[in-house]
């Protein structure tokens, strides 16, 4: 990806992908999806003027075609690449190809506390290599529009990251738009006005302006706090960030809340057939709605409201092979059923998951 | 997967319809108010939520079961889910799951000693859900006090097993 992103070329590349395809081996859009209005958010089904939307439409249809991308799968169990010395670099990885994982990221934090030795690099990508593990990214930190002082501290750390990432041969940083408070998981009243929305972008151009030159992709994560909570959100960032290294690091669980939270298929729809060319690499995670309150709890992979069927299916149609991180369980037993589950679903539907599970 | 489960399925209705299986069949009928205090917590729906989130199931209490059983079909009343009317000749029909977004199959058969139920479905009912298989087995104390349910359900990620009971009332 070369060349500086315009608004306008943006929306005649996505006028053309309307009308004739997406140009990609994803499929064209979803007219039925697709929202019709100058408002983000999925189409009205019926009774708009006076019911909130949502419920899914009557016999929806699903496209279920598998493409012709294999995913590989990462996940958060242990032992985990992190920044800790004197690791048997051999053993790990080849306990994560036992595991049925065949891709894993490391978390910034511990990543970067300390600089490794060019032997250490050379050892890392070689045992990966050896395991056939891809070592795709580093999952970042911090809040890069925290109150001041913090937020230039931790754009400086994503700058590190970058680098870092670019000199082990990484495709990614995942990151996010952060929060005004300090802490970027709280939820901000501000975090959706004017002032919050361009603290995240100049945040991101200055970024993209000290790594200048360096291909690694600046992924960023959609969360539901933040303002960047839906695929119309990180469609507008890109462009007005104005550089191709903007890309998505794909959660559509982050991107839930009650108006979507039955109608995950239309919403996966959507967000791929805005954001297929963008994505760099996919979160999987499941939610279930279970209280009076709208509070959406964490479960099992496959077994809640997300539509994994559809999901997978998308993902298998991006032009190129996606790693796919299976987070936010908490056992290594939860992470191997979670396994067992996208495997299964995608089996059924024909989707390639890169390697077997013992 | 689904070849899987509508193999036993198949497997599972062939032997509930052998003859004679069902001569002595025991009867359900009646109210029955579950003991909450022997029964296992079950959520309904049932969530697996994981990251240690409580599904709510202690919210169950000790509601009454009603149901009415004749020569063809059960008739269930349970508070928590809706009616369920089932035909005991052991073949599997379509129906839908209670989400009303899915379909699946469901088969109950009664035997010398208990009612079998199997559902082969989706996990939770909703679109994209990996594949799951229930039973359901049904039996009463021998005097026909005290009625149990126990519950399997498989998918491919894990074997849940849970336990409810109730008693006459």
């Amino acid at each position: 990806m070369t060349g500086k992103i315009t608004r306008r070329a943006t929306m005649t590349a996505a006028l053309a992908a309307g009308l004739t395809g997406s140009g990609g081996a994803d499929s064209a859009p979803n007219k039925a999806t697709m929202k019709k209005s100058g408002i983000a958010g999925l189409s009205p089904v019926w009774g708009e003027d006076f019911l909130y939307q949502w419920s899914p439409p009557e016999a929806l249809k699903r496209d279920l075609t598998p493409g012709p991308s294999h995913i590989r799968l990462s996940s958060q169990s242990t032992p985990r690449l992190t920044g800790e010395e004197g690791v048997d670099y051999a053993k790990l990885f080849r306990s994560m190809r036992d595991g049925g994982w065949s891709a894993c990221e490391t978390a910034s934090a511990g990543w970067l506390a300390r600089k490794r030795s060019e032997s250490e690099i050379r050892e890392i990508k070689t045992q990966a290599k050896a395991n056939d593990i891809v070592f795709y990214g580093i999952h970042c930190a911090g809040n890069i529009i925290a109150p001041d002082p913090d937020a230039e501290r931790w754009q400086r750390h994503i700058i590190d990251a970058i680098h870092s990432a670019d000199e082990m041969g990484c495709q990614l940083v995942l990151t996010h738009v952060g929060s005004m408070y300090p802490n970027r998981n709280t939820p901000h009243p501000k975090n959706w006005s004017r002032e919050a929305w361009n603290r995240s972008v100049n945040a991101l151009k200055r970024i993209c302006r000290d790594t200048a030159g360096v291909k690694i992709d600046i992924a960023i994560e959609a969360v539901n706090s933040e303002s960047i909570n839906n695929p119309w959100a990180h469609k507008r960032l890109r462009e007005d960030v104005g550089d191709p290294r903007i890309t998505v690091g794909l959660d559509v669980t982050n991107m839930v809340f009650s108006n979507t939270a039955f109608r995950m298929t239309e919403l996966i729809d959507t967000t791929f057939d805005l954001l297929a060319d963008q994505i760099a690499y996919v979160h999987a995670k499941d939610f279930s709605w279970n209280s009076m309150m709208p509070g959406l709890n964490w479960a099992m992979i496959g077994t809640g409201n997300m539509d994994y069927e559809t999901f997978l299916a998308r993902v298998s149609r991006l032009k190129r092979p996606t790693n796919m991180l299976v987070e936010f369980l908490t056992t290594n037993e939860e992470y191997q059923q979670a396994q067992r589950n996208i495997r299964s679903i995608a089996q059924n539907i024909g989707v390639k998951i890169y390697g077997t599970q013992p | 997967m689904k070849i899987a489960m509508k193999k036993s399925l198949l497997a599972f209705c062939a032997t509930l319809l052998l003859p004679g299986v069902a001569l002595a069949a025991p009867d359900f009928s009646g109210s029955w108010i579950r003991d909450n205090g022997k029964s296992e917590q079950v959520s309904y729906p049932l969530f697996w939520l994981t990251r240690g989130v409580d599904p709510g199931g202690r919210v169950n209490g000790d509601f009454i079961l009603d149901v009415q059983q004749d020569a063809r079909t059960i008739k269930i009343n349970d508070p928590q889910r809706p009616r369920r009317v089932l035909e005991l000749d052991g073949k599997a029909r379509t129906v839908p799951m209670d989400t009303g977004m899915q379909s699946a199959a469901v088969a109950a058969h009664l035997s010398a000693d208990t009612l079998t139920v199997v559902t082969i479905g989706s996990y939770g009912g909703m679109p994209g859900n990996v594949g799951s298989k229930t039973q359901e087995i049904w039996s009463l104390s021998p005097d026909g006090k005290i009625l149990t349910i126990a519950t399997t359900r498989e998918s491919p990620a894990t074997k849940q097993d849970f336990k409810v009971i109730f008693n006459r009332k």
